[in-house]
């Protein structure tokens, strides 16, 4: 009887120290950093380390500046995105992705006069549109935030060059529209993607890596130039992530290095990515040109025909190529991984992930995404 | 005899800085290669060669033109430049790189075009001025051209595309021959030639302009009309090799003075050695350029970092000859 007793307090002490830490683990994980239900003030940290207070939920969201485009791309995979995105540029909004996504997106353009593009937009012509939140690359200026915050408008800087800086800005952004559920799903999605392509590459030796070399081609200026990325590009590690050796690492830090012929001949690439931002000519038309020209084909990738144009679903405005920090360099680097190791990648369905990732990750129908798949350019 | 000599010498420099140029580059070419291979054969003579020719003819036409500026506007310090036929050429070309993307003649006509309109407004404007003598009038006006003009192409960066046209924009107005090739070379050839030509012709006349004008003009001849002359056939040949090449710096301004070291201050010499020399120089820095490193280095940030340390030099040992 006494033993009895003692057994049922054992057991009631045990299970009101289980509900209490229950009841702890629940406040810590759903306490002050989550929304308030029914709106209110929330803090974020940005890409940037600073403290940005915002009310929620926001009405009105503006994404400008130097570089928008990533943060564009990734903030329509919220579908809150639709609702209260405002004051995007023509170009942007000439995207077919994001006129399937927002179909009254023509309605929200303004004028450039904001400083789409530019480091430094016009503080009072954004202020004009009344945002609740302005979100900045990080290549926009500071000065312009603080001007903003000055005029009571909240602004968040985001980064998206790399997977890191997708876990911290894509949590920011669930955060700020409100769904932090998606921006969950979203990142899972880039970690497994990237996960399958590392899982088959990271041990290969150098001696099985193509050589392989990405070309931005261009006109302008009146001479042919072509340009390497440098070490620190995005486009140089995931072609190291897709299994190949990519040649212009040697060129140092970030940004478009001007390579001569000369260079890519002692290079001797086994693989060639084309890229040209333009329409004029395309990807695909620089990859004929040299695949036909008495010069180039002394080289070992157009003696192999493994000169290929890298896709691209905006129309070659500049801003829908694969290989660039918008939200498809996830597929870009899938693709890369399947042309630089065929054998490895034998089993991957590339038309499949690509109709996949629209689907899952930009909500759209089955319909919609072979939409989006009959206007994609280059060598899918 | 002793002036021969070193004609001699600064020709057998510019041969050996040719073939030597010709043989260096970022893809190893030896002579068992050039026969076997049909790669090397065509980056010798389809991308060295005309590049080397590209840059022996841009060091001429911009020394050339620095020693006759320098000698009409008796002023050591001028170069082409300083009239605003540079800048005006940058801005030419700036304004087709931002209007007719992809059309390389449009680009190069337009900076020729500018580069002129730039000169004919430094000389309307200078007779307006109403301060100092005549060239310091033109040296006056032409510094406020070139202002106008940096300033416009300071407009045109602010418009440009950041991922599209900046770049290329940025890399012209730092001067470069990456990519220069056969086309080029023959697109500006005839225009360059017939100003280098001209200045080579009129070279025992540029004398009488460092003369005081109306001594000038007791001796026979008006010393307006010569410099103005003088002025057209060095501007056309700058602009010409500077609708190519982008914006090329200091090499104007030291060939002449070296030349000066060398054969004195008579420009029937200096002239001719300032062809030779410029060849020379210009072909050795293009050739760091595109060798030193895989990515090209813009011609015009070489000739800025070797061109001023050497300018300092020269005038600092002004005194000894």
């Amino acid at each position: 009887m006494k033993a009895s007793k003692a057994k049922t307090a054992g057991i009631s002490v045990v299970a009101v120290a289980l509900i209490l830490a229950l009841a702890l683990f629940v406040l810590f994980f759903t306490g002050q950093n989550n929304p308030p239900l029914f709106g209110g003030p929330v803090s974020v940290v940005d890409a940037l380390g600073r403290t940005v207070e915002i009310n929620l939920p926001v009405n009105r969201v503006i994404i400008t500046g130097k570089s928008a485009f990533p943060v564009t791309s990734v903030a329509y995979m919220f579908p809150e995105a639709a609702s209260v995105l405002y004051g995007l540029d023509q170009r942007t909004a000439s995207v077919p992705l994001f006129r399937l996504v927002d179909p009254n997106i023509e309605a929200k353009t303004v004028s450039d006069d904001i400083g789409a593009g530019s480091d430094s937009p016009n503080v009072e012509e954004l202020a004009k549109l009344k945002p609740d939140v302005v979100l900045f690359k990080t290549s926009v200026k500071l000065q312009v935030a603080e001007s903003l915050e000055a005029l009571g408008i909240k602004a968040v800087y985001v980064d998206l060059e790399n997977l890191d800086s997708y876990r911290r800005d894509v949590k920011l952004m669930g955060r700020i529209f409100g769904n932090e559920a998606k921006a969950n799903s979203i990142l899972s999605y880039y970690e497994e993607k990237y996960g399958y392509v590392l899982a088959k590459t990271s041990s290969l030796p150098q001696s099985q890596r193509p050589r392989t070399l990405l070309l931005f081609y261009s006109t302008k200026g009146g001479t042919i130039s072509f340009n390497a990325p440098g070490a620190g590009w995005l486009q140089t590690s995931m072609i190291d992530a897709a299994g190949g050796y990519p040649l212009s690492k040697e060129l140092g830090g970030t940004g478009w290095n001007t390579v001569s012929f000369e260079q890519i001949a002692a290079w001797n690439p086994e693989i060639i990515f084309l890229v040209t931002y333009s329409q004029n000519p395309t990807p695909s038309q620089v990859r004929d040109n040299i695949l036909s020209d008495p010069m180039w084909r002394n080289l070992a990738a157009v003696k192999e025909g493994r000169v290929y144009a890298v896709p691209d679903d905006a129309h070659l405005i500049a801003i829908g190529s694969w290989d660039a920090p918008n939200s498809r360099w996830i597929l870009g680097q899938l693709w890369m991984a399947k042309k630089i190791q065929p054998g490895l990648f034998a089993d991957l369905d590339l038309v499949k992930e690509v109709k996949q990732f629209y689907m899952e990750i930009y909500g759209l129908s089955a319909a919609q995404a072979d939409e989006i798949l009959q206007q994609i350019t280059g060598d899918l | 005899m002793r002036l021969l000599v070193r004609f001699l010498a600064i020709t057998a420099a510019l041969l050996g800085i040719f073939c030597l140029s010709l043989f260096l580059g970022r893809y190893s070419v030896n002579f068992q290669e050039l026969l076997s291979s049909g790669l090397a054969s065509e980056i010798l003579f389809n991308i060295r060669l005309p590049r080397i020719l590209a840059a022996a003819l841009l060091g001429m036409a911009l020394a050339a033109a620095g020693a006759a500026l320098q000698s009409a506007f008796k002023n050591p310090l001028v170069e082409p430049s300083l009239l605003g036929v540079s800048q005006g050429s940058a801005f030419g070309a700036a304004l087709a790189i931002l209007f007719f993307v992809n059309s390389p003649v449009v680009i190069e006509a337009s900076s020729t075009a500018f580069g002129l309109l730039a000169l004919l407004i430094a000389y309307l404007l200078s007779s307006s001025l109403k301060y100092g003598g005549k060239i310091l009038r033109l040296v006056l006006a032409g510094i406020a051209v070139s202002a106008i003009f940096s300033g416009g192409v300071g407009i045109i960066k602010t418009m440009a595309d950041p991922l599209n046209q900046l770049p290329a924009l940025t890399f012209w107005l730092l001067g470069g021959l990456s990519g220069a090739g056969w086309g080029d070379l023959l697109y500006m050839l005839p225009l360059a030639l017939c100003g280098i030509v001209a200045l080579l012709l009129l070279r025992w006349r540029i004398n009488l302009l460092t003369l005081r004008d109306d001594v000038t003009f007791s001796l026979g001849t008006d010393p307006g009309k010569l410099r103005a002359l003088v002025v057209i056939f060095a501007v056309l040949a700058v602009a010409a090799v500077t609708s190519v090449a982008g914006v090329i710096a200091w090499v104007g301004l030291i060939v002449p003075h070296i030349a000066r070291k060398i054969f004195g201050a008579d420009n029937s010499r200096i002239i001719p050695a300032s062809l030779i020399l410029g060849a020379g120089l210009m072909i050795a820095f293009d050739t760091v350029a595109r060798t030193l490193t895989a990515g090209e280095i813009p011609l015009g940030v070489v000739t800025s970092l070797c061109g001023a340390p050497v300018f300092l030099l020269l005038l600092s040992r002004g005194g000894e000859s």
